[in-house]
C-alpha cells in the first residue's frame, strides 16, 4: 500500500523511487483432499509443481504433476523413506 | 501544474496512467488522495497483476496492468472512477491540471 500523503503532488524537491505490485496470480496449490477422505477415480488429491508429494498405491501423476486417484477409495497421505511422503488411495472394505 | 496521462488500450478500457510535476493549491491534494487511493484499492480490492512505479518523495507515479487484455469489471470502474474525477477537477482548475488521453 502506498501511504495516503495529500501533498504527493504538491511543490517540493526529492529522489529514490521505488515500486510494488503484484505481478503473478495465487497457484492455489496444495492439497485438494484431506486424509481419510473418499474419493472416486479421477479426483485430483494434491496439485503442485515438482513432486513435493509422490503417487503412493492407486495414485497417479499427471503431465503437470498433479496426483489424483486411480479407483475409489479412501485417502491416506504417507511417509516415504527417511524424508519423503506420498499419498494412496485404498479401497473401502466390502 | 499536475500532467496526467492515460493510456487507453485498443478495447477502449484504461490500461496506464503517469501522473507527474506538483500543483500548489489543494488541487494537488485532491489529485494525491484519488491517484492514491485507487492504486491502494486496485491492490486491495481486486486481483489483478499491476505494476505501480512511484517517487517516494512524491511528484510521480506510474501504473499499468500487467494483463490490460484480462482485466476485472472491478479494476475497470476503480480506474473510470479515478479518471471522472480527475477529469471534473480539470474542468473546475483547468490551470492546476493537464490531461492527455491516448489510445494505442
Amino acid at each position: 500500500m502506498i501511504t495516503l500523503n495529500l501533498s504527493f503532488f504538491a511543490h517540493k524537491k526529492g529522489v529514490g523511487s521505488t515500486k510494488n505490485g503484484r505481478d503473478s496470480n495465487a497457484k492455489r496449490l496444495g492439497a485438494k483432499r484431506a486424509d481419510g477422505q473418499f474419493v472416486l477415480a479421477g479426483n485430483i488429491l494434491y496439485t503442485q509443481n515438482g513432486t513435493k508429494i509422490h503417487p503412493g498405491n492407486n495414485v497417479g501423476r499427471g503431465s503437470n504433476d498433479n496426483l489424483f486417484a486411480l479407483v475409489d477409495g479412501i485417502v491416506r497421505f504417507e511417509r516415504k523413506g527417511r524424508d519423503k511422503k506420498q499419498v494412496s488411495v485404498y479401497p473401502k472394505a466390502e | 501544474m499536475i500532467d496526467i496521462k492515460i493510456i487507453r488500450g485498443t478495447h477502449g478500457k484504461i490500461i496506464s496512467f503517469t501522473v507527474a510535476n506538483h500543483g500548489d493549491s489543494i488541487v494537488c491534494a485532491a489529485v494525491s488522495m484519488l491517484v492514491l487511493n485507487t492504486v491502494n484499492s486496485i491492490e486491495k480490492l481486486t486481483r489483478d497483476n499491476f505494476t505501480c512505479d512511484y517517487n517516494e518523495n512524491g511528484g510521480y507515479l506510474t501504473f499499468s496492468l500487467t494483463n490490460p487484455n484480462t482485466t476485472t469489471e472491478g479494476i475497470n470502474i476503480l480506474l473510470e472512477a479515478m479518471s471522472l474525477g480527475l477529469t471534473s477537477a480539470k474542468a473546475e482548475y483547468p490551470t492546476e491540471i493537464e490531461i492527455k488521453e491516448i489510445k494505442k
